[in-house]
Order: structure tokens, then C-alpha cells, then sequence
């Protein structure tokens, strides 16, 4: 494996892995304001209709969304051991420590897809067939129009994420990383990071509010 | 730190912290369930960012980066901070100037 050398742009590879960071950072930046948007709109109809909100959270399926939120955290901390190893030409462990996470975001992805299945089953997708049994049906549809989009898209960063772990995992088991270079396996865990960090938001948005009414 | 742990171990801090997202965890799932009224909206926002905060210094090594980096991590949260500030300055006051006639 030839050593790894800086882009021409930078004196030495370690600038260079500070410049990756920095860019990941701001690409996180938009993600925040990308997620944000939802959580405004999401703010305003649970500031007009608290009610319905707290009837409509109480529907979603807390034990689920529970175990999802311990996966999702569990995978990070491995996430976050890896990038700790690479430098160390700890190769093996990085791969099977990045392997797993992915393994773990597939779950899920699986555990979430049978949460979406209940809910088709309970009718509580927003449109013609959607049947509440609350005081304002309307109001709830637009808390269940914020959870299909917010989760759907936070399911699209995982799904993402899976792809890039598992690429890094590859690269990681052939040996391309080393004390010098190491910087996709941190780029790659800042981005789990904030999939796990947007999850985190969701959590308690989504299935916290209104069970101890 | 002066004594280097087995190779392949993870950092004290990565487990420590771990640990503290799954108790945070346990706590804000029974605390939904104690009726505080609108205490629990405000009890479990606070712990959603006592771990966001976890994850942020710990998991993606924000505590050992430098200011610039760390301003660059919270630019996002602050523009959205001041979004959701203004556009709440406007639906709370609304019920206050009604529109005229």
C-alpha cells in the first residue's frame, strides 16, 4: 500500500484532514437548517393545536421507537471506537467495528419499516383513508404528515449512512488507513453522528409528548 | 493521559458516554409518563439536549477541536435558533393585534 499523499492544495495531509473536517461541518450546518424547517412547522401546529398533538404522539409506538433510539446509539459509540482505531492501524477491528454499526443501522431501518406497516394498518397515513379516533382528525393528520416526512427523510440519511460505513468498512479491511491518513473514517462518523443526533430531536418530538395524560 | 489502555479498548470517555445516552434514555422514557403538565414538554427537550450535547463533544470529538471548528458545528443551530425565535415572536403575539375589521 503506497502511503497516502496531501492534495497539491495543502502543505500536508494532516491540513488537509482539518480542511475535511471543517467542510463536513458545514455541510452538517445545512442539514441542521434542513431538519430545522420541519421542526418549526412541526412547533407552530403543536403551538395552535396541543390537544390534538398529544392525542396524536400517544398513537405512535414508543417501545419501537425506544429500542430504535438504543440502536441508533449503540451504533455511534461503535462508530466512535473505530475512529479511534484507524489511526492506530488497528485494520481488522476498525472493519468489523464499522461492519457492525451498519449492521445495526439495518435493524433499524427494519424495525421502522414494521412501525410504518402498523401504522398503514391502523389507517394513520395523512389522505382519504386516514381514520382518527380523537376530538380533531385534522389537526392529527398534520402531526402524522410531520412524522411520515421527518422520519421518512431521517430514514433516507441512515440508509445513506449505511452505504457510506460500509464502503469505509471495505476500504478500512484492505488497509488504507494509517496514523497519517485516516480522515474519510472521521468525515464518515461525523455524518452517523448527526443522523443519530437528528434521531435523537425526533425521539422526543415524536414519541414523548402527551403519555402522561 | 498518561497510561495508554489496550490497543484495541475503546476511550473511558466513549464508554462513559455511551452509558449516559442509554441512562438519559430510561430516564426521559419514565419521566414522559409522570404527569408534570407542561413540564414535560421542557423536561424532555432538556434531555434531548443534554445527549445531543453528549454526542456532539464525545462521539464526534467536538471538546477536543479548536473554537473555529466548534463555530462552525454550532453556525447551524444558531441561524436556526434565531428562525425559531422569530417566527414564535410572530404566532405567539398574534391573538394580541388582531387584524383590523
Amino acid at each position: 500500500m503506497p502511503e497516502a499523499q496531501p492534495a497539491f492544495q495543502y502543505v500536508d495531509l494532516e491540513q488537509q484532514h482539518g480542511t475535511a473536517q471543517l467542510g463536513m461541518w458545514v455541510f452538517l450546518g445545512t442539514e441542521v437548517l434542513f431538519f430545522g424547517g420541519l421542526i418549526l412547522a412541526y412547533s407552530v401546529y403543536r403551538y395552535a393545536h396541543p390537544e390534538a398533538f398529544a392525542e396524536a404522539t400517544r398513537h405512535t409506538r414508543i417501545a419501537i421507537g425506544t429500542i430504535n433510539t438504543a440502536i441508533l446509539l449503540t451504533s455511534s459509540f461503535l462508530v466512535a471506537w473505530a475512529v479511534t482505531l484507524a489511526p492506530r492501524r488497528l485494520a481488522r477491528a476498525t472493519a468489523r467495528l464499522l461492519g457492525a454499526a451498519a449492521v445495526l443501522g439495518c435493524v433499524f431501518l427494519a424495525l421502522k419499516g414494521v412501525e410504518y406497516w402498523l401504522e398503514f394498518q391502523d389507517h394513520l397515513w395523512p389522505g382519504a383513508h386516514f381514520v382518527f379516533p380523537g376530538s380533531d382528525a385534522q389537526a392529527a393528520s398534520l402531526f402524522f404528515a410531520f412524522y411520515f416526512v421527518a422520519t421518512g427523510l431521517h430514514a433516507v440519511h441512515v440508509a445513506i449512512g449505511i452505504v457510506v460505513l460500509s464502503v469505509i468498512e471495505v476500504k478500512a479491511r484492505r488497509g488504507n488507513y494509517s496514523e497519517r491518513y485516516h480522515a474519510p473514517v472521521t468525515i464518515a462518523g461525523l455524518y452517523w453522528h448527526f443522523v443519530d443526533l437528528v434521531w435523537v430531536v425526533l425521539f422526543a418530538l415524536i414519541y414523548l409528548p402527551g403519555r402522561a395524560g | 493521559m498518561t497510561s495508554q489502555p489496550a490497543s484495541w479498548h475503546p476511550p473511558r470517555a466513549l464508554v462513559f458516554c455511551w452509558l449516559g445516552l442509554m441512562t438519559l434514555l430510561a430516564i426521559t422514557v419514565a419521566l414522559a409518563y409522570v404527569p408534570l403538565g407542561t413540564a414535560n414538554t421542557v423536561v424532555a427537550l432538556a434531555i434531548a439536549t443534554i445527549k445531543a450535547l453528549l454526542i456532539a463533544a464525545t462521539f464526534m470529538e467536538l471538546r477536543e477541536r479548536s473554537g473555529m471548528m466548534i463555530a462552525f458545528a454550532g453556525a447551524g443551530f444558531f441561524w436556526l435558533a434565531i428562525m425559531l425565535w422569530l417566527a414564535f415572536a410572530d404566532y405567539v403575539t398574534r391573538p394580541d393585534f388582531p387584524p383590523p375589521g
